[in-house]
């Protein structure tokens, strides 16, 4: 059974970032990602590197692997070390704040190819996407945290 | 009572803590006003190289008004150049017609100015008078 929901969360996880692929700023991994841990814990970090290694199949290897395979997990710990907060008020700033970072916590492996200088350029050429990032989380965060917490309740208590 | 002053203390840390997001917001627009990659009105004279798959170098002479080194590559006469576009602008993965496909081979396009590595995509790299750009066909694996 854990296998299973673990397989829906990676499917539910990949469908979603293709689904709003195109809108700038806008993505429910994140979302996903800390609501999936808030109902299941732990075992979302299999889900949040195999999320990865699909994406991999279908966009092919690049730096941005490296990235992915830190950026998520840690939203998966770091979820779990605020797991007790029931807020959807935190969960929303929690989540604007990750958006705020994403391009600050992407830019490290450019550190380590190009020097501070590259990575600094890198994470400034970025933030833009970054601001987009912060409000769409706020937005889906906002909207989305009560009912799909709900029904993540629901399903917890039936499976 | 007590249910109360903690509601309120909750509530204080919220608002705390959307006042920082904001903050650091604004904080992120000011570096990132301070220190983008600044632009060169007017019109500018630069040359790109191009090194393809097989060695062969062609070299173009360009005169641009723009800012950004997409346009100014789009405006070259004699050069073209095709890529996938992202929210981070284009992704070029084939210029004069030759590609690379990094998920094949390992190969892609590498981008230089005045003999460094760009630090940003075709639609945020500046240019500047005299600039001299390579594209360069390059591999992984070497």
């Amino acid at each position: 059974m854990k296998i299973a929901r673990v397989g829906l969360m990676i499917a539910s996880l990949e469908a979603a970032k293709q689904a709003l692929g195109s809108v700038p700023g806008a993505e429910l991994v994140t979302l996903l990602l800390i609501l999936y841990t808030l109902s299941w814990g732990w075992s979302v970090l299999y889900a949040a590197i195999a999320f990865v290694l699909v994406e991999c199949m279908i966009w092919g290897l690049g730096i941005w692997v490296i990235m992915y395979l830190y950026i998520w997990p840690l939203l998966v710990v770091l979820t779990m070390a605020f797991r007790r907060q029931k807020s959807v008020f935190f969960w929303t700033i929690f989540s604007g704040m990750y958006g705020l970072f994403f391009g600050a916590l992407c830019s490290i492996p450019y550190f380590f190819i190009g020097g501070w200088q590259t990575a600094f350029a890198w994470w400034i050429a970025g933030i833009p996407h970054d601001l987009a990032h912060c409000v769409g989380n706020i937005i889906l965060m906002a909207l989305l945290y009560v009912p799909l917490t709900r029904a993540f309740a629901r399903l917890r208590h039936s499976v | 009572m007590e249910q109360q002053h903690t509601k309120n203390e909750e509530t204080k840390k919220i608002v705390v803590g959307a006042a920082i997001l904001v903050l650091l917001a604004m904080a992120l627009v000011v570096c990132y006003l301070a220190f983008r990659p600044k632009t060169q009105q007017g019109e500018k004279t630069f040359t790109v190289e191009v090194i393809d798959n097989e060695g062969v170098s062609k070299t173009y002479t360009g005169q641009t008004d723009a800012e950004y080194l997409r346009q100014a590559l789009e405006e070259l006469e004699g050069f073209t150049m095709e890529g996938s576009e992202s929210e981070y602008g284009l992704f070029v993965d084939t210029v004069n017609g030759v590609t690379a496909d990094y998920s094949a081979d390992g190969s892609y396009w590498a981008f230089y100015v005045n003999g460094v590595m760009c630090d940003y995509g075709v639609d945020s790299q500046p240019v500047a008078d005299q600039d001299a750009f390579t594209i360069r066909y390059e591999s992984a694996s070497n």
